[in-house]
C-alpha cells in the first residue's frame, strides 16, 4: 500500500479517536429529533463511519495479501 | 399455570437444547486436540465474528452498562472506547493467525511463551490467565443465578440456578470444544440481539405511547433525571479525562483476554479479518445502541431519580413493568451475554491449563509425546476440575474471590498487551523486558487497585499498562534478542505479508514502464 494511504489512516484515527474521547465532552448538547442529544448521538453512531473507513482501508490493505491462501 | 412455573420449564429446555449441542459433536472433537481448541482452524468470517464480539458482551454488560449509565450519564459508554477493539482484532490479529498457521499456536501462551523464548515466562502468564478466568466467569454465573431467583420469584432458589448453569455451560464445552462455543456463540448473538430488541420495544410502546422516545426525554425534563443524557453526568464523572480513562480501561485491552485472543487463531482465512475490521465495530453499534437506551432514556423516563437499586433496573424493568413473557426473554438475553462469556472464558483456561501447563512441562519439556486424544481427554477432565471449583465458588459466593480476585481480573489480563504488541512489532522485544514489564503491571495494578488511589483519575489498569510498557521497552534496549527468534517471528512474518504486496508493485511498476516506452 502506498505510503500516503497509511499516513492517512492513522490521522483518520487520530482524528477519530480525539473526537470520540475528548472533544465529544466539550460540544454544545442539542436534542436531535426530539430525543437524541447530540453527545450520544456521536458515540452511538460515530463508530459507523469510523467503520466504513476501517473497512476500506483493510480490504485495500487484504487486496495486497491475494499471495496467502 | 403460574407464571414462574412456565419460566423454570423455559429455563430448563433451554439447558438441556445447549448441552445436546455440545455433545452432539462428542466423538469428531475426541479424534484431535486441534479440533477440540481450535475448531480446526476453520471457522467462517459470520460465526467468527459472532463468537467474537459476544464474547465480549459478558452479562455485567447486559445488566452493568445501563446501571453505569443510569448512574453516571452517558459519558459511561465510553467504556467501548469507540470500538477499538475491532481496529485493534485486526491489526494484531492478522500477525498472530499468520504465526498461529506458521507454528501451529492455538493459546496466547503458546506465542508468548515461544516470542520471549522463555518456558518461566509461560508458565507465569498462564497460572495468572488461568487463575484470573475462574473469578470472572464465577462473576457471569452469579449474575444469571440471582436473576433466576428474581424473575422465577424465588421458585428456582440460587444454589440450584448457578449449579444448573455451571454444570450447562461446563458440560456444553466438555461435548464439542471450539466449534461447539462458536456455534452456540452465534445463536447467543441473535437471541441476545432479537431479545434485547422485543425488550425495548415493549417498553417504549408501553410506557410511552404518545411519542416514544421522545415523549420519554419529555419525561426526563420533568421528573430531574435529564442530566444523564449529557457529559459529564449527575455527578460530574464524565469530563474528558472520565471519559479517556473509561475508555481506555474499558475497551484498549479486550483483545489480549485470553477468550478474545485465542479468536484470532481459529479463523479459516485471511478473508475473516477483511470481514471483521468494519463488522466487529458495526455489531457493537448494534448490540450496544438498545442497551445504552434502556440505561440512558426508558429506565430513567420509568424509574425516575434516585431510584434505590440503579444495580437491578434491567432485573426490575423486566420483572416489574412487564408480563412474564417479556420477563422470560429478559433472562434469555442475560443467558445469551453471561453463557457466551463463560464458556468461552473456561474453554481458555481448560487449553492454557492443560496444554500450556501440564502437557507442555510434563511430555513435552521432558521428551515424551503424547497423542492428540490424550490431549483432548485432559482437556475434558480440566473442564470438569475447573467445573468444581466454579460451582463452589458461585454457590458460597466468597469476598476473597466474588470482590478482590474479581477485580484483578481484567487488569491482569491486560498485562499481556505490551508483550503480545511489542512481539509482534518492535524486533529489540526481549525476554528480559516481557517478564520485567508483565511482573512491573502485575504488582502496580495490584497496589493501585488495592492500597494506593491512582493518580489523575485513570484507573489502576492504564497506570500498571504505562508501568509494564517502559519496563519492557527500558529492559529492553539494555538486552539482546536471539537472531533466529527475529528470523522466525519478524523477517519470516514480515515476508509472508509485504512479500506479494512487493512482488505485485514490482509487476506493475514494469508493465507501466513497458507500455510507458
Amino acid at each position: 500500500m502506498k505510503k500516503g494511504v497509511k499516513i492517512a489512516f492513522v490521522i483518520f484515527n487520530i482524528i477519530y479517536f480525539f473526537i470520540d474521547y475528548i472533544l465529544v465532552t466539550l460540544l454544545p448538547n442539542p436534542i436531535l429529533f426530539g430525543w437524541l442529544p447530540l453527545q450520544l448521538c456521536i458515540l452511538l453512531f460515530l463508530p459507523v463511519p469510523a467503520a466504513i473507513v476501517w473497512g476500506l482501508y483493510y480490504n485495500a490493505f487484504f487486496n495486497t495479501q491475494e499471495h496467502v491462501k | 399455570m403460574n407464571p414462574a412455573i412456565l419460566i423454570s420449564l423455559g429455563i430448563l429446555a433451554y439447558a438441556v437444547f445447549i448441552v445436546w449441542h455440545g455433545f452432539r459433536s462428542f466423538k469428531s472433537t475426541s479424534e484431535s486436540s486441534e479440533k477440540f481448541f481450535t475448531a480446526d482452524r476453520g471457522l467462517n468470517p459470520f460465526v467468527l465474528l459472532c463468537t467474537t464480539s459476544i464474547s465480549v458482551f459478558s452479562a455485567l454488560a447486559f445488566y452493568g452498562a445501563p446501571a453505569g449509565i443510569y448512574k453516571d450519564g452517558i459519558g459511561f459508554y465510553s467504556n467501548t472506547g469507540g470500538m477499538i477493539a475491532g481496529l485493534m482484532f485486526v491489526a494484531l490479529g492478522y500477525r498472530l493467525w499468520l504465526l498461529g498457521k506458521e507454528y501451529g499456536f492455538t493459546t496466547p501462551v503458546d506465542y508468548l511463551r515461544s516470542r520471549y523464548y522463555s518456558e518461566g515466562y509461560g508458565l507465569l502468564v498462564s497460572i495468572v490467565l488461568v487463575l484470573f478466568i475462574v473469578p470472572y466467569v464465577a462473576m457471569q454465573l452469579i449474575a444469571i443465578g440471582d436473576a433466576v431467583v428474581v424473575t422465577t420469584d424465588g421458585l428456582v432458589p440460587y444454589v440450584i440456578a448457578v449449579a444448573v448453569g455451571t454444570i450447562v455451560v461446563s458440560l456444553h464445552i466438555v461435548g464439542g470444544g471450539m466449534g461447539s462455543v462458536a456455534w452456540m456463540d452465534t445463536f447467543h448473538m441473535c437471541l441476545g440481539f432479537g431479545t434485547l430488541i422485543t425488550l425495548i420495544v415493549y417498553l417504549t410502546m408501553h410506557y410511552f405511547p404518545n411519542g416514544g422516545f421522545a415523549e420519554a426525554v419529555d419525561i426526563m425534563r420533568q421528573n430531574g433525571t435529564f442530566s444523564i443524557l449529557s457529559t459529564p453526568g449527575p455527578n460530574g464523572a464524565f469530563d474528558w479525562r472520565g471519559i479517556v480513562g473509561n475508555a481506555l480501561t474499558g475497551a484498549i485491552a479486550t483483545v489480549v483476554w485470553p477468550h478474545i485472543f485465542m479468536r484470532t487463531f481459529v479463523a479459516s482465512s485471511k478473508e475473516n479479518f477483511r470481514q471483521m475490521s468494519w463488522a466487529m465495530p458495526i455489531s457493537y453499534v448494534l448490540v450496544y445502541t438498545p442497551i445504552v437506551l434502556i440505561g440512558a432514556i426508558i429506565a430513567p423516563a420509568i424509574l425516575g431519580p434516585g431510584f434505590s437499586q440503579p444495580d437491578n433496573i434491567v432485573a426490575v424493568l423486566s420483572t416489574q413493568y412487564a408480563p412474564p413473557f417479556i420477563a422470560f426473554i429478559s433472562l434469555l438475553c442475560l443467558f445469551a451475554f453471561g453463557v457466551s462469556t463463560a464458556d468461552s472464558l473456561l474453554l481458555s483456561a481448560s487449553a492454557m491449563a492443560s496444554r500450556d501447563i501440564y502437557l507442555h512441562h510434563v511430555y513435552e519439556l521432558k521428551g515424551k509425546t503424547s497423542n492428540p486424544k490424550q490431549v483432548v481427554k485432559f482437556g475434558r477432565v480440566v473442564l470438569l476440575i475447573l467445573m468444581v471449583i466454579t460451582l463452589v465458588i458461585v454457590a458460597i459466593r466468597p469476598a476473597s474471590i466474588t470482590d478482590y480476585a474479581y477485580k484483578l481480573s481484567s487488569p491482569f489480563f491486560a498485562q499481556i498487551l505490551p508483550a503480545t504488541m511489542a512481539g509482534l512489532f518492535w524486533k529489540k522485544a526481549s525476554k528480559e523486558g516481557a517478564i520485567a514489564g508483565t511482573v512491573g503491571g502485575l504488582i502496580v495494578a495490584t497496589v493501585f487497585t488495592f492500597f494506593v488511589t491512582p493518580p489523575l483519575g485513570f484507573s489502576a489498569l492504564i497506570w500498571a499498562l504505562v508501568a509494564n510498557t517502559i519496563l519492557l521497552v527500558v529492559i529492553s534496549l539494555f538486552t539482546k534478542v536471539p537472531e533466529d527468534v527475529i528470523s522466525k517471528y519478524h523477517t519470516r512474518i514480515d515476508s509472508i505479508i509485504y512479500s506479494g504486496a512487493e512482488l505485485s508493485s514490482l509487476t506493475d511498476a514494469t508493465i507501466a514502464a513497458v507500455n510507458n516506452k
